[in-house]
């Protein structure tokens, strides 16, 4: 590889690429470490984490520990957040729901943006007829009202976690392919690709080393905004009675099951949905420091 | 310009036609036929019988007949009858369109203009008390849920307060058309409409504030001010103008946002609208109701995404589109 590579080349990896990309991501730590805004977001979700992970095993009570004898109680305790209509415990019950509702944001931000993010990525190096094509499939997933969307197709494929990521990953991947394939139309056509196109690289390596690290910073933002996206569309699913279905609990199915017991229970509704909130937060706020730090010159337009 | 929108409404009929062939395909995937489900109460029917039934109302047919023979009654203006309900899809339809309107416009005018009104004192204000504390609210109300929210209104003034009916639109024990039963029906609309609007400000409120602070900055403005115009004026005639060019394009944008978010509320609020009977008939596999439901809706998506187009053209001068 070395003998046959023209020795520009050569000089220009040894000695600019490495600092310049340091340089870039240390700049965007050193920006975000800054925004006190992530401080917060970052706080809340690491300790959302580390409750869902921890948390069931905090409380002596197994998920479905039933104990007719303490149905419906208050924060003791014994019951830290009380207890549902069967004298489940409700701390144990909203820390494994947790793990099941934030399991599927973070999967869901995760592929969406892998998927959508090569999508939009080979749609704008590409072009032409797989351009139009794709890019005629993002309209019409945005055309058609999202709600009726996910209420046919969870009903089509029925109850379950996989199947609840795997159409939430189908409709929310088009944010993340509009994203870079703008990005990539915008240096599609700049020296550096025009470099590594006369140095004889693929296709595939101009997309996925050239193209893909340069667009990497809407997509960050996007993948956390979309896990922020997922959970909130998962529990508004699970809320519904189309997404997760008990006895496997998420924050939405268990707000559903508290909601028939509002007049005598309404701390059992407040709970599961505070948790949702907590997350969705984190999700937001993390979200926007990520912009601001990745990207300065889209922090001044956003709002603080 | 008219070259333009004729041109726009005639890309509508092949997006309408795609979109009901789409869920069209997607309700008729789905196991359960409407026959099955129809005649699960009568014992005495024998497998013959049902494929015979089957047959006849055409189930066998493969998904492009049914799909045409749907669009033909579809474009007669006769979208069928509904399975749960036994009566024509129009008949329920009616109903909860109106149902759906009152709601939705309510929350829209209440809720847009509240947003406006809002966004533009945050600008004004910038870097005040007050546009901090909207600035922070309108953030933290953006990751509250509406269904949780909408709960949690209930708990406040209906589990605890006592002051407003937990769901449903009407009190069968008033007389219609009484006073006691029109204050009625006005205080099972509050919460949901206050859920409803509460999520347009804070969709739109941000989008004010900032456009109104990029008009601010403008030079006609210091022009408006030398000439001697009161503040009130500059900001409210001179500036309020340019201003609302994006909002509005926003607002018609979001218009269809409204539907989706609609369906969660008048869920929680057991509310009987058109969000609502979507869900019901999905959920009931009540498939010719489902479509006419989804069609109602893709109408008006469409319709208000053209709107934008139009809006931000006809308002800003400076756009020109090409026919």
């Amino acid at each position: 590889m070395a003998g046959s590579t023209p020795e520009f080349a050569i000089k220009a990896d040894a000695i600019d690429l490495p600092t310049a990309e340091i340089g870039y991501w240390r700049v965007v730590w050193r920006r975000f470490k800054r925004h006190r805004v992530a401080y917060v977001g970052f706080f809340f979700f690491v300790l959302l984490l580390l409750a869902v992970i921890v948390g069931p095993y905090l409380a002596p009570y197994e998920l479905d520990q039933v104990s007719l004898s303490e149905r419906m109680q208050m924060p003791s305790a014994k019951h830290w957040l009380g207890t549902d209509e069967l004298g489940r415990d409700t701390w144990v019950r909203i820390m494994h729901g947790g793990r099941v509702s934030l399991a599927v944001g973070l999967t869901v931000g995760l592929s969406t943006v892998l998927l959508g993010g090569l999508i939009g990525i080979v749609a704008g190096y590409v072009g032409g007829v797989l351009d139009n094509l794709l890019m005629r499939l993002v309209d019409m997933i945005y055309t058609i009202p999202r709600i009726v969307l996910l209420l046919v197709l969870s009903k089509l494929a029925g109850p379950g976690l996989l199947n609840i990521i795997i159409i939430l990953v189908a409709l929310e991947w088009t944010n993340a392919a509009r994203l870079a394939r703008s990005a990539v139309l915008s240096f599609r056509e700049q020296e550096f690709v025009l470099a590594a196109q006369c140095l004889g690289a693929s296709r595939w390596r101009v997309m996925l080393r050239h193209l893909l690290p340069n667009s990497l910073a809407p997509l960050i933002v996007s993948a956390t905004l979309d896990a922020g996206a997922a959970i909130r569309a998962e529990t508004t699913l699970s809320f519904l009675g189309l997404g997760i279905q008990p006895p496997t609990p998420s924050w939405g199915n268990l707000l559903t099951n508290a909601a028939t017991n509002i007049f005598i229970a309404p701390l059992q509704v407040f709970l599961p949905g505070l948790f949702i909130f907590f997350a969705l937060m984190s999700f937001n706020l993390l979200g926007d420091a990520l912009r601001d730090a990745l990207d300065p010159r889209l922090a001044e337009r956003g709002g603080k | 310009m008219f070259l333009y929108v004729f041109k726009r409404l005639l890309q509508i009929i092949p997006l309408l036609l795609v979109i009901s062939a789409l869920i069209f395909g997607l309700l008729y995937a789905m196991p359960g036929d409407p026959l099955y489900r129809m005649l699960q109460d009568i014992p005495r029917l024998r497998p013959e019988d049902y494929e015979r039934l089957r047959k006849l109302y055409g189930f066998d047919d493969p998904f492009y007949v049914q799909y045409w023979k749907w669009l033909w009654q579809l474009i007669q203006l006769n979208p069928g009858y509904s399975r749960e309900y036994g009566q024509p899809v129009f008949d329920i339809i009616w109903p909860a369109l109106k149902n759906t309107l009152v709601l939705t416009v309510a929350a829209v005018v209440i809720g847009k203009l509240l947003a406006i009104v809002l966004g533009i004192f945050s600008a004004v204000r910038q870097y005040s008390i007050g546009d901090y504390i909207l600035t922070a609210v309108t953030f933290v109300a953006y990751s509250v849920p509406a269904f949780w929210l909408g709960l949690m209104l209930i708990i406040a003034f209906s589990v605890k307060l006592g002051w407003l009916p937990t769901s449903g639109i009407v009190n069968s024990e008033l007389t219609p058309g009484s006073w006691e039963a029109i204050v009625d029906w006005m205080k099972h609309l509050i919460l949901p409409v206050a859920v409803l609007a509460i999520s347009e400000i804070i969709q739109v409120q941000r989008f004010m504030r900032s456009s109104m602070l990029e008009v601010l900055r403008q030079d006609y403005l210091t022009t408006a001010r030398a000439k001697g115009l009161s503040e009130g004026v500059v900001v409210g005639r001179h500036a309020l103008k340019n201003a609302l060019i994006p909002v509005v394009t926003i607002i018609a944008v979001t218009m269809p946002r409204v539907v989706g978010g609609s369906t969660v509320v008048e869920t929680v609020f057991a509310y009987p609208g058109m969000g609502r009977l979507l869900y019901t008939s999905i959920m009931g596999n009540d498939f010719v109701v489902a479509m006419t439901v989804v069609m109602i809706i893709a109408i008006t998506v469409v319709f208000f995404n053209l709107l934008a187009d139009i809006l931000y053209g006809w308002l800003d001068p400076r756009i020109r589109y090409q026919s």
